[in-house]
Order: structure tokens, then sequence, then C-alpha cells
């Protein structure tokens, strides 16, 4: 039932629920409003949008004022025109009258106001109140003579990031917002409230004082940076980024800090160079992509393709996949191109076959509505893929989603909320080497290991494959897994160290079985493991309960979060090695048939050590920065007769290159990505003198133009035109098109109408449709996956009894490193070795991006604080960590939410880390920590 | 003086204590509400006395406990503001202090009626010596099966918690309160909703006062019709008038309502200090605007203060001889309210500090006409404007001292100061 109210003599029907600040709205009559933002709850005391209410004596603020059938509304009466000059005039007793230095003149709502309802002169002649302006977090500085109490970021904090960062202090005119005593506004959110913010009070340092907010212009745009892809606004003036933030009505109406901020980070390197008596020499672009182009066609016609190998990064846009493999794979017939020198590439068919059901399985965060239990494994969603864990975090009802206009909003914020944060309605349970983030948030945290992890949600799919009135197959195979799993780490842990107790404690037999019956399971994988080896046993046993779970009639949603940047395009383009080259055909080209697979990159670094492998094409990452065993590493790069690297920065990888060739930026490319979901995401260039088509465009060009191939597969538009219909994508959309668009399926739909809640009709790449027959069938729905899915794996238990075997114990694990005989020096002490990207605010392009002395500057090692204090380590004190493979020294970082028991050391900084203690991603590593030289004080 | 029923066991030696409340008559009321009678009896025994408010709006109190919804299901609460900070306002720690059991009596009954099973006593932090007989009350009434889960051997449970604030005068504000006894910053919150459906931890809330709540087992034991017979119509029952300023005999007086002010000063408190004149007087506390001595007939009930431009309040009478500087009242009382602004909504966060300095300025003699006008648009910038109704209340006191002393203004402003301070410094 609509109800009609006239606001200033304009009669407009809006919905129950309306308040009059929406009405107005829709009958056109603006009403300003400072407190009130329609991503928050209402508090209703800034009292600028106070109204005249027909038959109400007092004045009524509209932002929280319901509208009722036939309310008349006057918002340009003598008695309004008053109140917002008085209410002007008082917010302007305060505030410093500082527009022309504020960074906030030209965007701020009270600089307009005042000039729109305001009073031309003040009339208060006293001192005013002042505080010192500080910087709050790494990237947020506070005015706080500027701030007008609306507590838009004191909200924000509570109700929507979780962090409860910052607050308000003191009361009466005396009250202040800042950060909570000890605390920073360090949550991967943090930048949001300057854009909250309506006056100056809380500005970005990153964009402060480089211009006045009417020189930019606005591009749409998606982030590019994870592989959430959220929709974004590029701020440019002469077309360079200044500024990022979130778009208008976006569906992710915030951004993370990275999303925000990184783009400052970007370097862009121009000039080519070739290497000449061990000096890199600049030399012009042809002649730099011409020695590549003779160099790969030499050795290809003296070792054969399969000598030549690629590794491409995780930022390459899908364009840049796609023409990178046809290039390799139907051009030079070379089929070793792999991704990201982490990504395990898929071993048997089998182990593809997962790969694929899982991508079709993925579940939105969003689908997490109504779940009574959340599994988190080794994940920490809002810190590795913020966005998406703050709309899980909606989707459960913790956090805000800001949507409810006034649902939740008029009058008592929460009630719901806070009983459910009271860990009543939806019970987490945190399975990994680290609590999850917000502490806010009520979670069960068991600590496992990566390796306990994979072994825990096996016991748990076979325990469901046993409760399903299943096959007998189901059954006799899943006793012969349980044997494995409870002989597993359950009884052991690792090599003595790992404190594991959670294992094998009673609580997880409890939780097994609360898993199993629970109604609606979400289970998030976390991207390090899903980038680690465990990948596929572990996508295996999250299938395996799906399926089981499904069999038993409750639901589940598994969310993966893949990787970095556009590691989701790379799966479903097929870049990954071993993967079947579901893109590779050109140009009616599948002849390319005898092109083999091709090697993964750690096989690709075995054949370069045995000579097989000659030439190696390095596109867009530091593989020395990023690898395990990067001794190994080093020395087969080393050994190549050709390494070329092109990348924006001259990295330690490029360093040694033959020949390097720059590349823009991520945000200097034209291109598409593949997010999370499912999505298309379109990203937009900024302008830099190299042009908005990727370098490797060019590159490939001349490399095709050598073998005496045309290709017109050298403009991003054209090449994402190809993939439309090579893929049979559904779109009408260009790629200037999908930057506007907030990501599209690529079944043609555009995802705001589903919103993540469409459960049943899950998103389903073209490509497993066009790729497997198989799939076709159920390539609609997978809401309740295939019964093949309750019988285990093949894999599943291989690599597990290799282990033991090899390690001759019963370890769950090889373990690697374990110390030799005798007693070990009596300062070291035994750690297990978690290597994978550090969070957000912690990753190495905040360091580059601020100052903030508590962002790790170079390389760190994070070791739980209860360690750190039982051996007497001080924050920043230099520590040196080794393994059997070689020994790194760092300053230690204390953390409140690692296990004990285990360090963290993070790839991305450049120069040796965990890739020199670790040997590969297969095993534990053992690790012992000394301190080195006089530590800090304590 | 009439008989008293509020103050009734103030004096006798361990009046706080269960045996002797209980040897004076007392939780017979209770016994009675939960043997006899049906919980929207009790109701509608309180609707029919007439009872009103004592917190200070005079809202009638068994119309505000019927807004609460019947069919909701969940629990609800009730909670008594004890946190009786209004400057000049001490009746109800004379009852906290004195006769604990009274109030629990009170609210055992008026839980009955409104099917509570938890409620929460709000008392002021400063109170700590009410708080800590209020505290043994609640103990020794559970010991004896008076609260608990089976109240007087009946199926009616009730749990009474007791929370000291922290100080704060707003909180005294029913939904800051709220906010405050859920363990947030204790701000006003938005009404509608209100709390009668969504109230503490966003259930459906009744929040009375002290004496209003106490006032309830005499009426269930003595009938409503006993009790509208006291006080005038439409203003029914006794009253605590807490007396302070310049009189001789500053004090809680329990008088029938609509007892004249004159009646109260110079038959009850001894009449004005050291023989001077009366000058004026805040019949309600500080939030009610000042009458002058010539309107000392007034009846002191709800009706007959609104009718002179004053109001009731909480009853706390704050009498100022002729002395007295109305502009060093206004300063003070305004001080006192910017000092208490939870500063949360605009107007009353940053224009009650430019009134002081305002103020200041003209008391020390460094104002013009223009501020007193000045002081008066500001005035009207934040009365009504303001999210809670302490705007409205901090303004008065300059308000109506300009309304009704003008002169007295005008004069600071003529002769560059004080008047009532003489060169020796202040007039005794």
């Amino acid at each position: 039932m609509a109800l009609k109210v006239t606001i200033d003599n304009r009669t407009v029907e809006v919905e129950p629920g309306t308040t009059v600040l929406n009405a107005a709205s829709q009958a056109g009559v603006y009403i300003p409003h400072l407190c009130y933002h329609r991503k928050l709850s209402i508090k209703g005391s800034c009292r600028l949008c106070l109204i005249e209410v027909e038959g109400t004596p007092k004045l009524q603020p509209a932002c929280s004022t319901l509208v009722c059938d036939g309310m008349r509304v006057k918002t340009d009466t003598q008695q309004v025109k008053d109140a917002r000059r008085a209410v002007l005039e008082l917010l302007l007793l305060n505030h410093p009258l500082d527009c022309p230095v504020c960074d906030a003149g030209g965007e701020c709502k009270l600089q307009d106001y005042v000039f729109w309802y305001g009073r031309g002169r003040g009339r208060f002649v006293f001192e005013k109140r002042t505080f010192a302006r500080e910087d709050v977090g790494p990237f947020v500085s506070r005015d706080m003579n500027r701030c007008i109490h609306c507590t838009r970021c004191a909200r924000f904090a509570a109700e929507v990031s979780l962090a409860e960062d910052i607050g308000v202090f003191e009361r009466g005119d005396r009250t202040w917002v800042g950060p909570y005593p000890g605390k920073e506004l360090r949550s991967p959110f943090s930048g949001n409230v300057t854009e909250l913010c309506p006056v100056g009070a809380l500005t970005d340092r990153v964009f402060r004082f480089k211009a006045r907010s009417w020189e930019l212009t606005d591009t749409p745009s998606s982030c590019p940076l994870c592989p959430v892809g959220c929709p974004t606004l590029l701020q440019t003036r002469d077309g360079r980024i200044l500024r990022i933030r979130t778009r208008e009505k976006s569906r992710t109406p915030w951004i993370c800090d990275l999303g925000r901020f990184g783009f400052a980070a970007r370097r862009e390197e121009t000039r080519p160079t070739v290497m000449e008596d061990g000096r890199q020499i600049e030399v012009p672009w042809d002649v730099a992509a011409q020695m590549v182009a003779g160099r790969l066609r030499t050795i290809s016609k003296e070792s054969g393709p399969e000598s030549i190998g690629v590794v491409c990064g995780t930022l390459a846009t899908n364009e840049e996949l796609f023409a990178l493999q046809h290039v390799f794979r139907n051009v030079l017939k070379c089929g070793s191109v792999s991704f990201g020198p982490r990504t395990p590439a898929p071993a048997s068919h089998e182990q593809r076959r997962v790969l694929e059901d899982a991508l079709r399985a993925q579940g939105r965060a969003g689908d997490l509505v109504g779940c009574d239990s959340v599994l988190l494994l080794c994940a920490d969603p809002y810190e590795e893929a913020p966005v998406a864990g703050l709309k899980l975090l909606q989707a459960l009802g913790l956090a805000s989603s800001g949507a409810g206009e006034v649902g939740e909003a008029v009058g008592v914020v929460g009630a719901a909320r806070d009983s459910a944060r009271g860990g009543s309605a939806v019970r987490i349970t945190a399975l990994g080497p680290r609590r999850p983030e917000p502490p806010s948030v009520q979670t069960t945290w068991i600590a496992a290991t990566p390796q306990d992890c994979a072994d825990m949600v096996k016991r748990l799919a076979l325990e469901l494959a046993n409760m399903c009135e299943g096959t007998g197959t189901a059954r006799t195979h899943g006793d012969t897994g349980k044997a494995q799993a409870t002989g597993g780490p359950g009884t052991t842990g690792t090599a003595g160290t790992l404190k594991s107790a959670a294992v094998e404690g009673r609580e997880l037999g409890s939780e097994l079985g609360f898993w199993s019956t629970s109604r609606k399971l979400g289970i998030v994988v976390g991207g390090e493991l899903v980038g680690s080896s465990l990948v596929y046993g572990v996508l295996a046993s999250v299938l395996r309960v799906c399926a089981a779970r499904s069999a038993l009639g409750v639901e589940t949603v598994p969310l993966f979060l893949f990787g970095s940047g556009n590691a989701r395009g790379a799966l479903e383009l097929g870049v990954l090695a071993g993967q079947s080259r579901a893109g590779s055909g050109g140009r009616g080209d599948d002849s390319g048939g005898g092109v083999s697979d091709g090697a993964g990159f750690r096989e690709q670094m075995d054949a370069a050590a045995g000579g097989k492998l000659r030439a190696l094409f390095v596109f867009g990452l530091d593989p020395l920065a990023e690898c395990y065993d990067r001794a190994k590493v080093e020395e087969a790069l080393k050994k190549v007769d050709f390494l070329c690297v092109q990348s924006d920065t001259v990295n330690e990888t490029a360093g040694m290159a033959h020949v390097y060739l720059p590349l823009q930026s991520v945000f200097g490319r034209k291109g598409s990505f593949v997010d999370l979901e499912g999505r298309l995401t379109g990203l937009s260039a900024e302008q830099s003198p190299q042009g908005e088509e990727s370098l490797l465009f060019g590159l490939l060009r001349t490399v095709c133009e050598a073998r005496g191939v045309a290709t017109e597969l050298d403009k991003a538009e054209a090449i994402f035109s190809y993939m439309k219909g090579r893929y049979g994508w559904n779109l009408n959309e260009n790629l200037k098109a999908l930057s506007d668009s907030e990501g599209v399926f690529p079944d043609g739909s555009d995802g705001r109408s589903g919103n993540g809640q469409d459960v049943g009709s899950k998103r389903v790449p073209a490509r497993a449709a066009s790729r497997d027959a198989r799939a076709a069938s159920d390539s609609v729905s997978w809401k309740r996956p295939p019964r093949a899915w309750l019988l285990p794996r093949d894999f599943e238990g291989e690599a597990r009894a290799a282990g033991r075997g090899a390690a001759g114990g019963s370890a769950g694990a090889p373990v690697r490193g374990a110390r030799e005989p005798g007693p070990p020096p009596q300062e070291a002490e035994e750690f297990v070795l978690l290597s994978g990207r550090a969070g957000v605010s912690r990753s190495v392009w905040a360091r580059d991006v601020s100052g903030h002395p508590k962002i790790p500057k170079s390389l760190f090692v994070e070791i739980s604080r209860a360690d750190a204090e039982r051996l007497e380590i001080c924050e920043g004190e230099s520590l040196e960590v080794t393994s059997a493979l070689g020994s790194v020294r760092t300053a230690a970082v204390l953390s409140e939410s690692l296990m004990p028991g285990a360090v963290f050391v993070p790839f991305g900084f450049p120069g040796p880390g965990p890739g020199v203690l670790a040997g590969s991603g297969d095993e534990v590593t053992v690790v012992r920590v000394r301190k080195v030289g006089v530590g800090a004080e304590c | 003086m009439a008989e008293k029923i509020l103050l009734k066991n103030v004096g006798i030696p361990g009046s706080e204590r269960l045996e002797t409340y209980r040897s004076r008559g007392g939780y017979r009321a209770l016994e009675k509400a939960l043997r006899e009678l049906k919980p929207s009896e009790v109701t509608d025994a309180v609707k029919k006395s007439g009872l009103r408010g004592r917190g200070g709006a005079g809202f009638p109190t068994g119309l505000k406990w019927s807004f609460v919804p019947k069919d909701v299901p969940g629990p609800r609460y009730l909670c008594c503001n004890a946190d009786e900070g209004e400057p000049g306002t001490f009746k109800d720690r004379v009852i906290l202090e004195n006769d604990p059991h009274m109030l629990l009596e009170g609210i055992a009954i008026s839980c009955f009626a409104l099917s509570v099973v938890e409620a929460f006593i709000y008392i002021r932090g400063e109170f700590a010596l009410g708080a800590e007989r209020l505290e043994r009350a609640v103990a020794e009434a559970e010991e004896a099966g008076l609260l608990g889960p089976n109240v007087l051997g009946s199926d009616f449970g009730l749990k009474v918690h007791v929370h000291r604030g922290a100080g704060s005068y707003i909180c005294g504000e029913e939904t800051a309160l709220l906010e405050s006894l859920e363990g947030k910053r204790g701000l006003p919150r938005l009404k509608p909703p209100f709390p009668a459906s969504v109230g503490l931890y966003g259930r459906p809330t009744v929040i009375n006062n002290v004496e209003t709540l106490s006032c309830v087992p005499s009426i269930v034991q003595n009938g409503p019709e006993w009790f509208a017979s006291i006080g005038t119509k439409g203003n029914t029952g006794p009253k605590l008038f807490a007396v302070s300023g310049h009189v001789e005999r500053p004090g809680v007086y329990e008088l029938p309502l609509g007892v004249t002010l004159r009646e109260l000063l110079f038959e009850y408190a001894g009449g004005i200090r050291g023989g001077r004149g009366l000058k004026a007087v805040m019949p309600g506390g500080s939030s009610t605007p000042v009458i002058t001595a010539e309107q000392a007939d007034v009846k002191m009930d709800f009706d007959s203060l609104a009718a002179v431009g004053s109001a009731l309040g909480s009853g706390a009478v704050i009498v100022m001889d002729d002395a007295t500087c109305m502009v060093e009242v206004a300063l003070g009382l305004t001080k006192f309210y910017r000092h208490e602004s939870c500063g949360q909504c605009t107007p009353c966060r940053e224009g009650l500090g430019w009134m002081v300095r305002l103020l200041e300025g003209i008391e020390f003699g460094r104002g013009s006409t223009a501020d007193i006008d000045l002081l008066l648009e500001i005035a009207s910038g934040i009365s009504g404007k303001t999210l809670c109704p302490m705007g409205d209340a901090a303004v008065i006191p300059a308000q109506s001292t300009i309304a009704r002393f003008r002169d007295e203004y005008e004069s600071h402003v003529r002769t560059g100061g004080c008047p009532f301070k003489s060169a020796a410094g202040k007039v005794e």
C-alpha cells in the first residue's frame, strides 16, 4: 500500500516505512542533512533536517520521521529556515573558517549548506575551541577542529566495519571523536571514514593537498587488487588517478584500503633494457621486442617449443591472459604457461575436475544469509578479501548492510545485532593458524596449521559420508579414509613442535557433529589454502561435504577465496598449466592438439635447472619474491639461456633478465577481470605515455610477426569481443560499458538483480558448459552437488601416504628441516613456518603508500604474543629464522591473532623471504627462531 | 500537616530494614495484589487513582502502562528511574535511603501488573548510601520470598537489579538511561519508537520514577478512590516537595498536590531566611521557569503551575530571596546544563557554551543590550529543536529570568557589573 505525502505542495506516493527525507528526495525537494547517511543507521542528531509537519507543533527531523498517509510537510517556511540558520550558525561557532586551506573545500557539506541556508555573518565573538591535528591511522588524518560531531565515522566503526576503532569521547561541547585508547584506524576499511566525513575532519592522507575536488574527473572502473573486484570510481586529474572512491549506490557500498589507496603504490618503468656483459643497457622498445622474438624463435628451433616457458602474474587481465596463452600455445606451440609461482597446477584429470567443480559450486558471500553455522578454513576473509569478508558478516546479520533505510534505523539500532553478536544466531568457527578479524565478532577459533585444516575437513567429509544413506561404495571408501585421517594429524601434530591440541581435543568431536547437522553451513576456504598444494584435497573434501549434506537434506554454501587479483580469471580461461586449454583455440586453430599442457611453475624450474627449459618469459610478477625454494628458483633463472621479464617495476627477477620490457601498472591497462563470484568486471585505464593498451600486446605482435603470423588480437577491446564469441558470453557490453557497469555475469545478468541471494541459480561460467558435455546437464544449478561427490577422491590419500613414507614416522605431513639429532642451540626454539600474503594493511603496498610507523618497512616475522613473551622477544627486535634450507634476519612483529607454535613470514617483500626457508608448499617447514643483536626495550 | 503516606516510615530507627517495614504494614499491598487482583485490575486501579508521573513530566502513569503492547512475545522490562539529578531535587533520595522496601513493593506490584519478570533500578552514582541500602533491601526481600522466582509463594517471579549510574545528568532522561543501562554512552534516543514498544534491549519497557512507584502500594492497599481524594482534581495524591534555597527550614515535605506555594514556604519551610523578602522561585527544579513573589499563591500542582507559565517538574522548590542576582542564577544553571549536555545534537552542544559566555559577559560587566536579545535568539534556536527535552530545559533559566527580570539584566549592562555585589564583595 502506497502512502500519499505532500511535500511543499508536491504530492508523491511512497512505500510505508519511508522517511520524510527520502520521500522529499523522491518529490524533488532537497532537505539538508549532515548526520544522516543512507548507508548508516539513523542518528537524528545534527538537527539540520528539521521540517514542519502539519498538525505537529514542533519541528520534526526529516531523517527519522516516517511518512504516514496524507501527511503534509513543509520545508520552506520561515520557521524551518530559521531553524536551519540557527543550526548552521551553531555548527560554525567552533568550526574554523579555513575553507581555502581545507582539503574538503569544494566537497564539504557544511560549506555548501552555509552558503545556501546560512547567515551571512557570524555573531560569535569568543575564542573557538581547538585541538591539535593528528594522524589517526596510516591513511587517515584527523582535524578535530573541523569536526561537527555527526558521528558517521563512529557509527561506521560500530555497525559496519565492526572494527570499533574510532569512537566518541567526553560530552557536551568537549565531545571529541577519535581512536579508542591504544588503537588506531588500522582496519582494512579505515579509508571509508574519509568518504563518510561530511567536512574536512577526517581526510585521506594519500590524497591530501594533491588536488581540489572540482579538478577531478570521475571514471567508473573496478578494483583489480583483490579477487572481490569491487566497482570503484577513479578520480583523475590530467588522466592520472589521484583518488579512488566508492561508486554512488554501488553493490559494494564500502571498499577496502587496498582498493582505495593501493593505486598509490603503483610504479611505472618506461625504459626497456637488454643485458650486455652483465649490465642492463637501455634500448629502444623495438630493439628489445625484436630481440625477444628472435631469441624465442631460435630457441624453439634449436630445442623445440617445449623448451620455452611462460609465468604469468596474478594481475594480468583476461585479455592479456588470453593473448598470452593464445600466442604461446597456438603460435609458438609451447604449452608450459603457468600462473603465479605458488599456484599448484592440477596433476591429473581428477584434480582438474575438482577445480572445475569447485568453480561451479562457488557460492557468493550474499548466499550466506540464513546460515546457522560458518566454518572458516584457514580463512580470514575480513583481512584477505575485505569486502567479501564484510559481505559475509552482513549476510550473517552481524554487520549493518546499511540498506535498510528505516528498518533498523529509526530509534534503537541493532538490538537484534547485539543479541546476534552475543553469539546466539550464528555459530562461527575458525579453523586455522590465525584468529580471524575483527575480534568483535564472536568466533570460536581452533588453532590449526593448514595441513591440520585439510585433514579436519577431510574427516568431516568422511563422517558425513558415513552418515549418508549413501552407496556401499561410499562407506567402504570412507572407512579406509577414516583410518588414514585418524592416523594422521589427529594423533600427532607435526614433528612435536606444533601445539595443535585442538585437533585432538574433544571439542572438535562435537564440532564435527555440529557441522554435520547444522541447518545451513557456510564453508569459507582461505586464499592461502587455495593457493597451496593442499588445494585439491581441500576442494574435494569441501565438495564432498556439500554433496553429503545435500543428501542429508541440509544446505551448504562453499566460498573459495581464490588467490589474489585475477586468479579466478586465470582459472576460467585455462591458463593454469595442466588445465585443459579451453581458451587456447584461436582463429579456428585448434590444431595445437599436439601441444602438451606443459608444466607448472615448479616443473618449469626443475626443467630449467635440468637444462630442458631454455627460455622463460615472466609476465607481471617477481617470482623470486613470491616463490618457495628461492635458492632453486634463483639457480634455475640463472641457468636459462634467455630470461625475459615484462613488468611494471624493475624487480629482483627483472634485474636478472636478458631483456626487460616495461609494462603499465594494472591501473594503466584497459581490460577485464573475473571476480570471485564469477562476474566479468571492467578496468578503466588511467592515462600514461605508453597508452592504455597493454604493452604485452605489442610484444606479442612482434613475436607473431617474427613467425610470419598476423594477429588481430592486439587490442584489449578486440580480444574481449573475440572472447565473447569464443566462450559464448551473452553480453552486449564492450569493455568500456563493462567498466561503467558494476560487473556482469557471462550469461548476461548484471548481478544486481540477484544481489548475491539467489542461491538457486548459480552463475556458471560458460567455459564449463562448452568444454565438458558432462557438465551440461547440471550446469544451470548446483544447489545439490552430484552424488558422485560422496565418494572420496583417489588422490586424497596419496599425498598423505607418500608423505608418511617419506617422513618415516607418524607425522601427518612430511617434515623438511626437522632438527638433527643432538641438542639444539639453547636460545633457539622450533616453530612451524607459515607463509603467505600479509593482511591488507601490512602488505608491501601499504609501506609504499604510507610512512606509518606500524606498517612494516621490510620483511617481518610474526610471532604470537604468548611465544614472544616466553622467549622475551620484543616488537621490532631482530630475529634470525633458520630452516634446513637457509635463514633470514627480520624484525619481529608480535601478534594477538597468530597461533602459538608457529611463525608467519610474508611473501612479497623484495629480497630473501619465506622462499629461502621453505622448500615447497607441500611440506611442513620447521624453523628455529633466535634473537640476534641487542633487542629493543620490551 | 496531612497524613504522611510516602514519608510515613522516615525517621523511624531502622526504617530501611525489612522487619521495620513489615511491622508497619509493608508488603501487604503486594500480598493483596497477588492474592486478590488480576494484573489488569492493578493497572485499572492505578489509572483510576489519577497518579501522574513524579519525575517531572506528570504523565498519567496508568496510561503509560497501557502503552506496553500486550501481544508481543518475549521479555519486557520495568526500569525504575532513581537517577535523581535535577538541581534542587532530593526527594527520591529520602525514599531510597530510608524506605527502600516501599519502592521495592511498588516495583513488585507494578511488575505484576505489567507481566514483567525483570526490573532494573538505575540509581544515581552519587547515591552511595541509597544504593547500599537498596541492594541490601533487595537481598532481604529475596531472602524473605518477596522477590525472586516465586513471590510470596505465587507463580509470579521477579528479579530486581540495582544499577549505579556514573554521574551523568542526562542519564535521568529515560532513553539515555536505557542506553547507559545497556552499557553504552548515555545518549538519548530518537523517539519514536517510545520505550513502551522498543525500550531496554529493544524490548517493551516501562520507566517510572521512584516516587511514582512508591505511590503504587498505597493505591493498591487503600484503593484508587482514596488516593484520588488527596490533592485536587486531575492532580491527585501526595507529593514530595524538596525545598531548598533561602528558607529557614529547607528539606523534603510531603503535602497533597494543590497546596499553595505560600503555605509550603511560610508554614512548613519556615519562611525566607533572615527575614528577607521573597524574590523568585523555581517551583519544580532548575528546568522550570522562575515565578515571582507575586505569584506565591499559586497551587503547587501540575495544571496550576502550567497556567502561570511554569511547571511542577520534580517538585524541587528553589527559593531565592531579594538579594539574589538573577543573572548569576541563570549563569550558574546554564553552566550546569552546558557541562551536562551529552553533546550529540548540535543546538544543545554548541549553543549552551555560547550562552554561558554571553551570560558571563553580562554578569561581569562586559555585556551589551544586544547580548540580551542574542541570548533569547540562541535560546529559541535551541528550544524545541533538540533531540531530547534537555535542550528545552537548558535554556529555561536564561529565558525565564530574562522574561521576568529583564530590568536586572539591563542594569548589569548599564552599570557595567553586578549591582548585587558591593565593592566589598557579595551582599550577604
